[in-house]
């Protein structure tokens, strides 16, 4: 059953390695892109159900594993977080804001983030840069089973 | 063709296309091609290498590289900033033609960008005066290109959507300001956008 998420817990986003290599001084990094082909939402772990990162770090792993069983090369490397009241206090000009709700069908820890109703592209995406300033630096991880980390 | 006065100028003669005989506009040289995974990754710099103190350069009859005038090259005397200015557009150039085939993101699947928002934002990129801080640019996860200005360089947005162009000036600020969408036809950046794009 969805909880409603407090302003005072954390979440976090699970970064995977981008598929492709990239100029890292021409490109600026938008994290959370909230691709129209998903709904404009994307992924986060609420910290009430992951309260270290070693939790996180775990569900990336879990995430990693189930993708490459999936024949996609994905590669969990980290995770940002960021505070609930935080991201909901940003607001674009005419009044757009981030929405976090749990969503439990996707595991108890799993919440979305998306915008108000009635956003237009500048709202979107001013608010994608204004995000990634309401998360910390990344918290780095290599996956066990990643055979790149093996000796 | 011959180099105008200013530093980032090239007048363009004999053009064949559908545009005026004689414009004037800045000396895009960039590449396009698809993306390569040996890309320039790896390559190190930061906003000091940005060229400073070249001319406005921006004029409402400029004819971008995409109009595809009849124009050899030139090898006239640039400044090592206007020559750093080029490269690092060219680099743009490079990435954001790239994205048509695969763009990055950070949450382990494939995306993309849509071609014609790609091919806009090249003509953005060539529209830029030299007097232009560079941005850097992302796929937007819609389909389109953001160009992101920010740090010391300044406070903006231009998210290119096919065939036109928006403007957030000062995100995050009581001077916040959204403009467009307003069309962009690859020639000519709109005066309400270019009079908010970070300079030197």
């Amino acid at each position: 059953m969805a909880e409603l998420i407090p302003d005072s817990d954390d979440v976090s986003r699970l970064l995977f390695e981008p598929v492709m290599r990239f100029d890292r001084d021409l490109i600026w990094e938008n994290v959370f892109q909230f691709p129209t082909s998903g709904g404009q939402t994307e992924s986060l772990v609420w910290r009430k159900y992951a309260a270290t990162v070693a939790e996180v770090h775990a569900l990336g792993c879990g995430h990693q594993t189930a993708a490459r069983q999936k024949g996609k090369n994905a590669a969990y490397f980290g995770g940002i977080s960021g505070n609930v009241g935080d991201i909901r206090s940003l607001k674009s000009a005419n009044g757009i804001s981030f929405t976090i709700d749990h969503f439990p069908n996707e595991g108890q820890e799993h919440a979305h983030i998306g915008f108000t109703a009635g956003s237009q592209k500048n709202d979107r995406n001013s608010l994608k840069v204004l995000l990634r300033s309401k998360f910390g630096a990344v918290e780095s991880h290599i996956c066990p089973a990643d055979p790149a980390s093996q000796p | 063709m011959t180099k105008a006065s200013g530093s980032d100028i090239v007048r363009y003669e004999g053009n064949s296309g559908p545009f005026p005989t004689e414009v004037i506009g800045a000396a895009g040289s960039g590449t396009t091609g698809r993306y390569s995974d040996n890309f320039s990754f790896g390559i190190s710099g930061s906003y000091s290498d940005i060229a400073t103190g070249t001319t406005g350069a921006y004029s409402s009859t400029y004819v971008p590289a995409l109009g595809t005038p009849n124009v050899s090259s030139t090898t006239g005397t640039k400044s090592p900033e206007q020559l750093r200015f080029e490269e690092r557009r060219s680099r743009l150039i490079e990435a954001v033609s790239g994205m048509k085939h695969s763009a990055p993101n950070w949450s382990g699947t494939a995306s993309v960008v849509r071609e014609e928002s790609a091919n806009s934002a090249v003509g953005f990129l060539r529209c830029l005066p030299g007097d232009a801080f560079l941005p850097r640019v992302a796929p937007d996860g819609e389909g389109d290109i953001m160009f992101v200005w920010d740090g010391p360089i300044g406070n903006c947005v231009v998210t290119v959507e096919k065939r036109s162009l928006h403007l957030v000036s000062e995100p995050g600020t009581a001077n916040v300001r959204h403009i467009g969408p307003l069309q962009f036809l690859g020639f000519r950046i709109p005066p309400t956008i270019m009079a908010h794009i970070p300079r030197k």
